[in-house]
């Protein structure tokens, strides 16, 4: 075997790789030709630290559980493609069809309300009622509108610029929303005091989810509930969790 | 393939980290690489079970990574990251020997090659797919596969063995594109 050759072969060949005849001549080769063998030891040696270096780039830990968060969706079995169980499965669908309809009465779905809002307040020009870097001003501005609302900054957003804001309503429910930005940056905070939904965030940790293309953080801190859109998660990750810690006040 | 809880769960483990270094080789950015292995997942949660086999899988998900980093530079960038400096890297010298260089160096070296030679060496550093894998996840032809990771390996060794100013290993900017 030529030393171009074996060259050739085992430039492509990573140790654990399934080995062929043509390999193992190779392989046996080096232990004619000590320059070979350098070579190849020289060229194993560096995959070896290449192969370490990237195993070594650094996973946030969070990572994991934020994606477990996302739930797969079932397969249904293949009895379902079947005439007859898929008429009684008809008949059980317009049972339960005419329950999640006389439930729907009964409390409105985050995800809809989460979507509403987000397609109502980037769909407007201008997108603000009140334009101010002060909080307090907004404030006394909503106060004219419900006395008794009232909206504090969560901490971790503390470092943005208060662009300004505006009320939306979404079935009946009153949501603020406050714009930010950062540089050429917008994002938006929606807060609602209502607490009727169905499929609410959890009150320690937030949900991470796309909606309508747009990144976007959930939560809930007390009585209200918040929906963050713009910044991308691991800028809130760094900006709500210090220590462990989730530090979702406002 | 019938995706449950606890078969989603044993790929998430078995898989996430590989795919987030994958992204972060490809987007130099925590945030970008932590979006698309979430994005990776949430399409697998949502398509998974359209798969005809679990043993397509793995492939499945470094597939769509790929193609939705490279979608996503054709997207609107409304939602780009904020944090601009977080994928900048320290500058260093490169080693004198080949077989002297820390962790740090090589991955900085590595992030600094051209995206069509990164995009396979990386996968053939994670060691997690085969040649023909790669080459599937990548929808390039075997031979050229084996090619750019050939010519990739030698740029990196360059980059670390060869002591000039051309070949400094420097602070690195965003990929802006994909070629």
């Amino acid at each position: 075997m030529k030393t171009a050759d074996v060259k050739q072969i085992l430039e492509h060949y990573r140790e654990g790789d399934e080995s062929t005849p043509e390999i193992a001549k190779a392989l046996a080769s080096l232990n004619l030709h000590p320059d070979l063998a350098a070579w190849y030891k020289a060229k194993t040696r560096f995959d070896s630290q290449m192969v370490q270096a990237v195993a070594q780039i650094p996973v946030p830990k969070e990572l994991r559980a934020a994606i477990l968060k996302t739930p797969p969706v079932l397969q249904l079995p293949s009895w379902w493609r079947r005439p007859i169980a898929l008429a009684a499965a008809a008949a059980v669908l317009l049972f339960a069809g005419g329950i999640s309809l006389w439930s729907a009465h009964r409390g409105e779905n985050f995800a809809q309300y989460k979507k509403s809002v987000i397609d109502e307040s980037w769909g407007r020009a201008p997108h603000l009622d009140i334009e101010t870097s002060d909080v307090a001003e907004f404030n006394k501005w909503l106060a004219s509108i419900d006395p008794h609302a009232t909206v504090t900054v969560p901490s971790g957003l503390n470092d943005l610029n208060l662009r300004g804001g505006r009320t939306l309503e979404w079935r009946g429910h009153r949501v603020v929303l406050l714009c930010f930005s950062q540089g050429a940056k917008h994002m938006h905070l929606f807060v609602t005091t209502d607490r009727t939904f169905d499929g609410l965030p959890p009150q320690a940790a937030p949900d991470y989810e796309k909606c309508n293309g747009w990144k976007t953080v959930s939560w809930a801190q007390g009585n209200r509930t918040y929906v963050l859109t713009g910044m991308n998660y691991l800028t809130f990750l760094k900006k709500f969790r210090h220590s462990g810690h989730w530090t979702m006040d406002g | 393939m019938i995706v449950d809880d606890a078969t989603f769960q044993e790929l998430v483990n078995a898989h996430y980290q590989p795919l987030y270094r994958f992204a972060f080789s490809l987007s130099h950015s925590e945030a970008q690489a932590w979006d698309l292995t979430q994005e990776t997942f949430r399409k697998f949660a949502t398509k998974g079970h359209q798969l005809s086999a679990p043993s397509k899988a793995k492939t499945w998900l470094f597939t769509t990574l790929y193609r939705e980093f490279i979608d996503g530079h054709r997207r609107d960038a409304r939602l780009e990251t904020l944090d601009d400096g977080e994928h900048e890297l320290e500058s260093v010298s490169p080693a004198d020997q080949a077989d002297q260089f820390d962790g740090a160096l090589a991955r900085q070296a590595l992030l600094q090659i051209d995206p069509v030679f990164r995009a396979p060496l990386t996968l053939f550093y994670l060691q997690d797919l085969t040649y023909r894998e790669i080459a599937e996840v990548l929808k390039l032809p075997l031979g050229t596969v084996m090619s750019r990771i050939s010519r990739g390996r030698s740029m990196l060794r360059q980059l670390l063995t060869e002591p000039r100013p051309g070949n400094r290993v420097v602070p690195l900017t965003p990929v802006s594109e994909v070629k």
